[in-house]
């Protein structure tokens, strides 16, 4: 039988992505971020500055993020564990890295594209310029969040091969941190997304302060928020990386 | 010397305090092989260790000469591998399915290779139906299809049969015989139900507890097991047993479904003994014969004897 070099990763990550594209898991994304984005500009529509409800419940956009990230990875993972389908994956000529890197890699993307388009209706909705620079701040601050939620959703997975208890564990995880750290706090997402948002705010529209207190906020803490979730998601998907490609039993 | 394609020696895998398997050694010629043993003997977890996915903590397992753990991805190269649970994507249609699926193993003229095999499992009425729709049946063929792509030199077959109706059973085990005629592939076929391997297999291995109980080729297991067994029919079993026992050329005496069995050593001096013990006991012989030597047997004999 004649036989080509297969291209495997990218096979991988267009399966993983067809795999995700089955009606109810996009209809999950894209009914969860059009119902963020929705919440979001109906409770502050109207105000005088245009770009306040990029910053006005965002929380619930992130809550929301939260629970669609932690369930689909946990169904990616710990999900694919417990029906077998790791095992029948990885029982086809593949490389371990490429089956965990094409997961990570097609649902990131899914969830992004999706959440980052429907965030794009604050354009229809709030009169936002296409150039707001708020509104591409905002989106790097979803960005990192989905990422913070990724790698630790998994990391969970990981731990419990259990889909349902991933979900639950991850969820409960970051409504506790964001509920002990309040908005003052790196460790919450809402603390993280107000100095981000504060900081470019300062940057971009001096004079207009919308976060709250209306204290200056530092650039330590702008790179706080950063690098806090950057650092927290590289060593969680490294650790998991490393035990999922050397170590892993799948029985 | 046998060219083998599956040897291990004294495998050891523990999963917290369950031993899974104790030593197991064995070694699978090409051709078309059972592997048996109860549920929780330890096969699954043989196949695991084989298909690289689960690490023995002593002990050696080889494919083609390959190392399972340490090159896993070579084997997986000239393997298919159907497994028991039915974890296909639900919404993609059997060709999708197998499309993807023949892309991972570099196969060119895909579309060819594929109406090509989802006939040979009888699929290709519903090639286009989505996976989650097919029945017990279609899941076990839409299988063994993803298990043969690329014609491999070996596929593994976890529990093929398990699940499924009669005539689908059938159907299923002539189709793995007839591609094992057509292309040469070696299959290992695991399983419970041992009148299916009667019909297929050439060589036999028996795993109970997670060690190996007996292995060979079928003809030789047959000869080896039921020459030198007989099968006792009289009214009062206990009686003529417990006289049987005493006897010094019997080896073991057991009694199923109110037959008594034993196996000798000395046949001849056997069958000149049972007539004197019949006078002593004043017992009618009702039937005595020795026995042909099936699958279930050979089976119940191995495994029984170890109990």
């Amino acid at each position: 039988m004649n036989k080509a070099p297969a291209k495997t990763f990218s096979r991988l990550v267009l399966w993983e992505i067809e795999n995700c594209l089955n009606l109810a898991t996009i209809s999950l994304i894209v009914a969860s971020a059009i119902i963020a984005v929705l919440i979001q500009s109906a409770t502050y529509q109207g105000l005088f500055n245009s770009y306040i409800p990029l910053y006005h419940g965002t929380n619930i956009i992130f809550l929301i993020l939260t629970l669609v990230v932690g369930t689909l990875f946990s169904h990616s993972f710990a999900g694919s564990f417990g029906n077998g389908e790791l095992k029948r994956l990885l029982s086809y000529p593949v490389k371990r890295w490429q089956v965990f890197l094409s997961k990570v890699i097609s649902l990131n993307l899914i969830i992004f594209s999706v959440y980052a388009s429907a965030y794009a209706l604050n354009f229809y909705l709030n009169p936002i310029s296409l150039v707001e620079p708020l509104f591409y701040m905002s989106l790097f601050a979803m960005f990192l969040q989905l990422l913070f939620v990724c790698s630790v959703s998994v990391g969970i997975s990981m731990l419990t091969k259990n889909e349902l208890i991933s979900i639950i564990a991850s969820f409960l995880l970051f409504l506790g941190l964001d509920n002990a750290f309040g908005i003052y706090s790196v460790f919450s997402s809402d603390g993280r997304f107000r100095y981000i948002f504060g900081y470019f705010e300062q940057i971009t529209h001096p004079g207009h302060s919308m976060v709250s207190p209306r204290v200056p906020i530092t650039f330590e803490q702008f790179t706080n928020s950063i690098l806090f979730p950057l650092l927290v998601a590289t060593v969680v998907l490294v650790t998991i990386f490393i035990y999922f490609t050397r170590k892993m039993e799948v029985d | 010397m046998e060219d083998f394609v599956v040897e291990t020696s004294n495998l050891v895998k523990t999963f917290g305090r369950v031993h899974a398997l104790n030593g197991l050694s064995m070694q699978i010629p090409k051709g078309i092989s059972g592997f048996v043993g109860k549920n929780g003997s330890g096969k699954t977890t043989t196949i695991g260790v084989l298909l690289g996915l689960i690490k023995a903590n002593t002990g050696q397992a080889t494919m083609f000469g390959l190392d399972c753990w340490k090159s896993s991805f070579e084997i997986r190269q000239k393997i298919g591998v159907m497994h028991e649970t039915n974890a296909y994507p639900g919404n993609f249609s059997g060709r999708r399915f197998l499309t993807h699926v023949a892309k991972l193993y570099g196969i060119t003229q895909i579309d060819q290779v594929i109406t090509e095999l989802l006939n040979d499992v009888d699929l290709i009425h519903a090639q286009d139906k989505p996976i989650k729709t097919y029945s017990a049946g279609m899941f076990k063929r839409l299988g063994l299809a993803q298990a043969l792509i690329g014609i491999p030199e070996l596929a593994i077959l976890d529990e093929p049969t398990a699940n499924i109706d009669p005539i689908g059973r059938i159907t299923l085990l002539e189709k793995i015989k007839e591609i094992h005629t057509k292309h040469g592939t070696s299959f290992l076929i695991s399983t419970h139900i041992l009148s299916d391997l009667e019909k297929i297999c050439n060589y036999l291995l028996i795993i109970d507890q997670g060690k190996t109980i007996d292995q060979g080729y079928i003809n030789n297991l047959t000869e080896k097991y039921s020459a030198n067994i007989y099968k006792i029919e009289v009214s009062n079993t206990q009686q003529f047993a417990a006289t049987l026992k005493k006897i010094a050329i019997i080896d073991k005496v057991w009694v199923e479904n109110g037959k008594i069995f034993c196996k000798v050593n000395d046949p001849e001096v056997f069958c000149a003994e049972i007539p004197k013990i019949v006078s002593e006991l004043r017992l009618p012989l009702k039937g005595f014969q020795q026995t042909l030597g099936s699958l279930e047997e050979i089976y119940a004999q191995t495994v029984g004897e170890k109990r």
